[in-house]
């Protein structure tokens, strides 16, 4: 368990963990930001910032692939002097387990809609975050492994429950294109947290060192991204298609009123929208596990310490704590606010000051 | 080891004592000596306390009448074989003049060998410990009084159980033949069904007491070499005083001793030892079970069954999902009924709710406490009719389950539908094919449940995704022991859900990574190539298999 198996990764594996770390708490709420900021294009809006963090995306995997073999821990030291790195380190560690509290507490929200009406909270938040724990303990062969699962069958339930949808389809609810009065990109709140849905690839900065063919790495982040952006405005424009742009604004969680809207006759089960509860389910818990693992790597890296597990442990706690603090939907939407920002700065501004002096570096190597 | 008196010896004796003296340091011998008289008291000092232990004296007609002894274990040898082929060969033997080497003693043992005894298989031993494990093991020593050498003749034969169908892994099409307990038996089984050269068998003896032999086997041609160096080093790890059934190295060596999930499988099969064999894995054979253990092994292949082969794809494609069907219900039933039940009866179609509430009126347990009472019957009826002999077992199980079911019902204890659940869910895990498996659903159902009762689909996930965690760790082997679904291998996938025919399946699973992928006869079937390329012309094209 403490050693790290070197180059064990396929590069469908990393692109499936780029997925489902990507893929969780922001995918539910991410139509009403979109409906709100551009009304029935809201979809325009998925795609171009998408494409956008596809590009960002591109220019992490380019920083990552100057020192295949070492994390952003070990050449962000080089390139920043040990104590900024130290700091970036940190700064990017604290960015991970800020996710944490923020998917526990949603889930715990809509499994106490839902699922489990009258289940206390520590309950649910508790056994979350032990089952996120229990897994980030492990080692990333095997999380790889477990998030190849959960995120295939969360990606192809939601797709399928999707898809189930169209049955109340309406084509003019995305007319008309890019109406003025629709249109509120001054909300900036809103738009800044919608690149919540869109944190995540900035582990192929941490993965490097693991993956069998490091070559094979650009092309998985972009294939990953890509995937990501796919389902977002496939999901958006559905949602959109299917509510109209007003009432995908006042429902909080669009996905699960689309699949409430699904009618099956003679199936067995009465709602799917539980179905895709579940699927949702894995896919908020592979972005957990995810953060935790790598959040914790990246700690246990700084300090040297021989097994990142221990962390993991003694994490736990404190994600409990914060959790309790989300008090409510504005609460974390606020916290989330937060990590947007943060997602957006190391987007486009951290991780290309670091390429341009990796960059540099390489060259004054050269000149010399 | 005490040190026995000895009469003072030529420099060359001495200088062979020496080297004896150096190897019962390193934790052999002692060693016979030239004196007759002396490994005879040496012998029956350790093992002639027992009558079963024969020891036949009688004179070899030499240049000279030289004293020899046969010693046995009665009822582990062919007496046939010793009355006949030894001891007869032996006593008739008049040395004539052109017998010269009658006089050498030096070389006598290996001269006797070769000029007199009539038996196929016999060896030179000269330490004493494992002359005496070969006695103990069915082979007759004969000793000559001078020569520092015993000779081995196996002269094995015991009464054993004959070859049978399998009790455990019966199947409709495919052969009726399982392994026995005696070892060579199974061997042979094998070697009767692969003739290939590069079958290996090694075999060793675990046990410090019972010296079992135990046999690894595997094709060094496709086997991967570091699996086979690994099962064989852990195998000669083992440390035990009795190793009575295969069960014993399963515990040793499965890589996680603490997990529920087994990592090797048990089979009595001969086919499917053999089938295992040409996928590169490696089988170990104990001697007195008649149960192999093949490995490495990935979970799924524990809900493969060998008859599966055997019948065309179609059905074998149902086969597999029936069983897939079978793994889902024997594990997740009773906890989804209760949790579907207790907590999101809103999920199930509302007139099969209300089916449900319906029969539950008036049951005055908790739905887990119901299951709880029927899955504990369940098991303490299939306890019993295990242990009960043939008919009585099968009438406990008509006056357990259909009797006590029904009258539970009647009584309004029980609702009809957790007795339809539970009743899926028993016949459910008796379609597992490997017995191990079937056990592990049985064992994890009861805290499924309880999870289910507490917290309901939600509880049942997240159970789920810490299952799943515990088996992406375990690796048999080497191999994941979720492959080929995670990490997914597409090629490995046409024999997994879905069977292809045999005629397709071109490759070894890669899974194991065979030395050797091509399974050799791939294209036996041409005619598909044949609709998709143009004729070839004749002399050019490759041999039509057909």
């Amino acid at each position: 368990m403490n050693s790290q198996p070197a180059r064990s990764l396929s590069a469908r594996q990393v692109a499936l963990i780029i997925i489902g770390f990507t893929i969780g708490a922001g995918v539910l709420t991410l139509p009403s930001a979109a409906a709100e900021l551009m009304g029935a294009t809201g979809w325009l809006w998925v795609l171009v910032t998408g494409l956008l963090f596809t590009g960002a995306a591109w220019v992490a995997v380019k920083l990552a692939l100057e020192s295949p073999g070492e994390t952003l821990v070990e050449y962000s030291q080089q390139l920043l002097g040990k104590p900024l790195g130290i700091l970036y380190s940190l700064l990017l560690a604290a960015y991970f387990f800020s996710f944490l509290p923020v998917e526990t507490r949603v889930l715990q929200e809509l499994v106490n809609i839902s699922l489990l009406p009258i289940a206390p909270t520590w309950f649910v938040s508790g056994s979350f975050i032990f089952a996120m724990a229990y897994g980030a303990s492990r080692d990333i062969r095997q999380l790889a492994q477990v998030n190849e699962l959960l995120i295939e069958l969360a990606l192809l339930t939601g797709v399928f429950v999707t898809l189930l949808s169209w049955q109340h389809f309406e084509p003019m609810h995305l007319l008309p294109f890019l109406a003025k009065d629709q249109l509120h990109l001054e909300n900036f709140k809103v738009g800044v947290g919608t690149a919540f849905a869109y944190a995540g690839y900035q582990v192929i900065n941490l993965i490097l060192p693991n993956i069998k063919n490091p070559r094979e790495a650009t092309k998985a982040t972009l294939k990953a991204l890509l995937t990501v952006v796919v389902v977002y405005t496939f999901f958006t424009i559905t949602v959109i298609g299917v509510f109209g742009y007003k009432e995908t604004m006042a429902v909080a969680w669009s996905g699960l009123e689309l699949a409430k809207s699904v009618n099956l006759e003679a199936i067995f089960l009465e709602r799917l929208d539980l179905i895709l509860l579940i699927a949702w389910l894995s896919a908020i818990y592979t972005t957990g596990l995810l953060t935790y693992y790598f959040g914790a790597l990246i700690l246990s890296k700084i300090f040297h310490l021989p097994n990142h597990a221990l962390v993991v442990w003694a994490m736990a706690p404190v994600i409990y704590y914060l959790s309790t603090l989300l008090k409510n939907y504005f609460t974390w939407n606020e916290w989330g606010f937060y990590i947007s920002l943060f997602t957006l700065a190391v987007s486009f501004i951290f991780t290309p000051f670091l390429y341009l002096l990796s960059l540099l570096k390489k060259r004054g190597e050269r000149g010399r | 080891m005490k040190k026995r008196f000895r009469q003072p010896r030529l420099p060359s004796e001495l200088k062979k004592e020496k080297e004896q003296k150096k190897k019962e340091q390193q934790g052999e011998g002692p060693f016979l000596t030239p004196e007759l008289e002396e490994n005879i008291n040496y012998l029956r000092e350790t093992i002639g306390h027992s009558n079963d232990v024969i020891f036949r004296e009688f004179y070899l007609k030499l240049d000279q009448p030289v004293r020899a002894v046969l010693i046995f274990v009665d009822g582990l040898v062919a007496k046939e074989v010793i009355n006949e082929y030894i001891l007869q060969a032996l006593t008739t033997f008049n040395a004539g003049e052109e017998d010269r080497w009658t006089r050498d003693r030096e070389e006598l043992a290996k001269n006797v060998k070769d000029h007199i005894l009539h038996i196929n298989e016999v060896s030179l031993e000269s330490d004493l410990q494992q002359v005496i494990t070969a006695i103990l093991s069915g082979e007759t020593a004969l000793l000559i009084d001078g020569s520092d050498q015993a000779l081995i003749c196996n002269t094995r034969g015991w009464e054993h159980r004959g070859i049978d169908e399998p009790m455990t892994e019966a199947s409709v099409r495919g052969p009726r033949v399982g392994f026995n307990e005696i070892l060579r038996s199974n061997t042979a089984q094998i070697r009767r069904t692969i003739r290939d050269p590069d079958l290996r068998i090694k075999t060793m003896k675990i046990g410090l007491r019972s010296q079992t032999d135990v046999a690894l086997i595997y094709i060094a041609s496709i086997a991967k070499p570091e699996i086979v160096a690994e099962v064989e080093k852990r195998l000669k790890a083992i440390k035990i005083d009795g190793l009575i059934e295969s069960a014993y190295i399963q515990e040793y060596i499965e890589d996680r001793p603490g997990s529920i999930f087994p990592t090797l499988q048990v089979t009595e099969r001969v086919d499917r030892v053999v089938a295992g064999l040409l996928e590169g894995r490696v089988a170990v054979l104990t001697d007195n079970t008649p149960f192999a253990l093949l490995m490495p092994v990935t979970f799924w292949q524990l809900y493969y069954a060998a008859e599966d082969y055997y019948h065309r794809w179609p059905l074998a494609i149902l086969l597999r999902f029936v069983r897939f069907v079978s793994f889902f219900f024997s594990l997740y039933l009773p906890g989804l009924f209760i949790a579907f039940a207790v907590h999101n009866p809103e999920l199930i179609p509302f007139n099969l709710a209300i089916k449900i509430a319906g029969t539950r009126e008036g049951i005055p347990f908790p739905v887990f406490l119901e299951g709880l009472i029927m899955e504990l019957a369940i098991e303490i009826i299939r306890e019993a009719s295990v242990r009960l002999p043939g008919p009585f077992g099968q009438t406990i199980g008509i006056v357990g389950g259909f009797i006590l079911g029904d009258a539970a019902v009647r009584a309004g204890l029980i609702s009809p539908i957790m007795t339809i659940v539970v009743a899926l869910t028993a016949i459910s895990s008796f379609a597992a094919p490997s017995f191990g498996v079937a056990i592990t659903m049985r064992l994890l159902r009861f805290p499924l449940m309880l999870v289910a009762q507490i917290s309901g689909l939600y509880g049942l996930s997240i159970a789920t995704i810490i299952l799943l965690i515990h088996m992406a760790g375990i690796r048999s082997f080497g191999v994941p022991y979720l492959s080929p679904v995670v990490p997914l291998n597409l090629s490995d996938l046409k024999d997994f859900m879905f069977v292809a025919p045999r005629w397709a399946m071109i490759n070894r699973p890669l899974a194991y990574e065979p030395l050797d992928l091509d399974r050799g006869g791939t294209k036996a079937r041409t005619w598909w190539e044949a609709l998709l390329k143009a004729p070839q012309r004749p002399g050019k094209g490759r041999k039509n298999n057909e």
